[in-house]
């Protein structure tokens, strides 16, 4: 149960290390947890990151360390709440992403600067979905530093993005298409899909 | 291979994360598929526009300033102590800090630890110093270890509940009771503190005359009270505001009506 008394050097290199990424941290963290409770869990992940700073090896990939610590505690923290209501916590592979083919998307995306829709969108996935295709498209993760933070194989991780921004992408489209942005597919073409 | 086959690895194609043997087989079949060619150039735009456009959000400058004062304080002149206390070291000042820079009330300092020392004892970082739960012994081993007024603080819980032992942490340098409490598979804590006053957040609970405060912190519910001559807090994962750990007091018959109000949520 003791341990050291964190020296003013050890602060110093956990702040080198871990400052730098303590905005890209709220940002998962709101993407994990929504804004509302996104401080907290940054907060608390920092209690957690500079207690067990002397496990991180230095001159290794902090930012993953990081983005794992907040996952944990994130999970941790859902997993309580989802025993106290009753829910066990499960897998939501059961999204249906139909292949949704419209080649003109990203243009109106662009033109469009469908930032917050972008946001609103992907923020409505299932977790299994959003946190892959938030770690390598928003942020720009490889595949196992993905597959380490968010504790799941290599392959689960590839299947899991492949769907995931698949079914962004359709949600997307449907939005464009709702707003007359892209043309409309006659069903019998949607059924068939490409 | 077929195009269904090779659409599963077109992503991780396009993100180059194939393995060589994979991407190989995967260009064998693009060479004669221009469906699926445009299906990885497609693939390759929609990443590279979701990674531009998706807004990030600014980080409120009140938490990065409260995060950097925290880790900016100077070690205390101690060679170790515990890892409860460090935390609670670190969270009192992002407590105060954070109430420093709102300007509004936060949760009172002894609550945020509280609730960090609950978290360790749920993470087995808090080993009990005495085991028994006989309240008697437990009174008994707090007495002796606490350096203020303790009294008889621990009572026979109702029978749902394990009383299971006690120990000292530190709130920073001020050593304050731990008493722990079974539930089935959850944990209930107590700590034990020198009186103070509890800031006027949310009306408080006025039951027997005393002043219950509600607090939650992480999602725990805690309980604050002052009977003299100690302050309490209690820490749980309860449902509603936490009142069904209040049962770590209450198990008279005197008390039934207690319970009652408190299953109803009425305190």
């Amino acid at each position: 149960m003791a341990i050291r008394t964190p020296s003013k050097a050890r602060n110093a290199s956990f702040a080198a290390e871990a400052l730098p990424h303590l905005p890209a941290l709220y940002n998962f963290a709101v993407t994990l947890a929504g804004a509302a409770d996104a401080e907290d869990l940054v907060q608390l992940t920092c209690v957690r990151a500079l207690e067990h700073f002397d496990s991180y090896r230095a001159g290794t990939n902090a930012r993953a360390w990081l983005f794992t610590i907040v996952r944990n505690e994130w999970v941790s923290r859902h997993r309580r709440e989802q025993r106290r209501a009753g829910i066990e916590p499960g897998d939501s592979d059961d999204l249906i992403a139909e292949h949704c083919e419209a080649a003109d998307l990203e243009t109106v995306l662009i033109n469009q600067r469908w930032s917050a829709e972008i946001k609103a969108a992907l923020l409505a996935l299932p977790e299994n979905y959003r946190l892959p295709v938030y770690l390598k498209d928003v942020e720009g993760f490889g595949y196992r530093e993905i597959a380490a933070i968010v504790d799941c194989p290599l392959g689960t991780v590839m299947s899991r993005l492949a769907r995931g921004r698949t079914a962004l992408r359709a949600a997307l489209v449907e939005q464009a298409r709702e707003r007359g942005l892209l043309p409309t597919v006659p069903e019998a073409e949607r059924n068939h899909g490409v | 291979m077929a195009c269904d086959t090779i659409r599963d690895f077109l992503s991780a194609y396009a993100d180059n994360e194939l393995s060589v043997e994979s991407a190989v087989e995967v260009e064998r079949h693009l060479q004669a598929c221009p469906s699926c060619r445009l299906l990885v150039e497609q693939r390759r735009r929609f990443a590279e526009t979701i990674g531009r456009l998706y807004p990030r959000a600014s980080m409120p400058p009140a938490l990065e300033d409260r995060i950097r004062a925290a880790i900016a304080t100077p070690a205390a002149p101690r060679y170790w102590m515990s890892i409860v206390a460090l935390a609670a070291s670190l969270v009192l000042i992002l407590a105060a800090w954070s109430l420093a820079r709102r300007g509004q009330p936060s949760k009172p300092a002894a609550v945020v630890v509280a609730a960090q020392t609950h978290r360790h004892a749920l993470a087995h970082e808090l080993p009990l110093a005495v085991r028994s739960s006989d309240p008697a012994a437990v009174n008994a081993w707090l007495r002796s270890v606490l350096p203020f007024a303790v009294g008889d603080p621990v009572q026979a819980p109702t029978p749902d509940l394990v009383l299971q032992g006690a120990a000292v942490v530190n709130m920073g340098d001020e050593p304050v009771g731990y008493v722990q409490y079974g539930h089935g598979a959850q944990l209930i804590s107590l700590l034990l503190l020198p009186p103070r006053e509890w800031p006027q957040g949310e009306p408080p609970a006025r039951v027997r005359n005393m002043d219950f405060h509600f607090y939650t912190v992480d999602g725990l519910k805690l309980i604050a009270w002052n009977h003299s001559p100690l302050s309490y807090v209690l820490v749980s994962d309860l449902g509603g505001r936490g009142t069904g750990a209040c049962a770590v007091c209450h198990s008279g018959p005197a008390d039934a009506a207690l319970r009652s109000l408190a299953d109803q949520g009425l305190i």
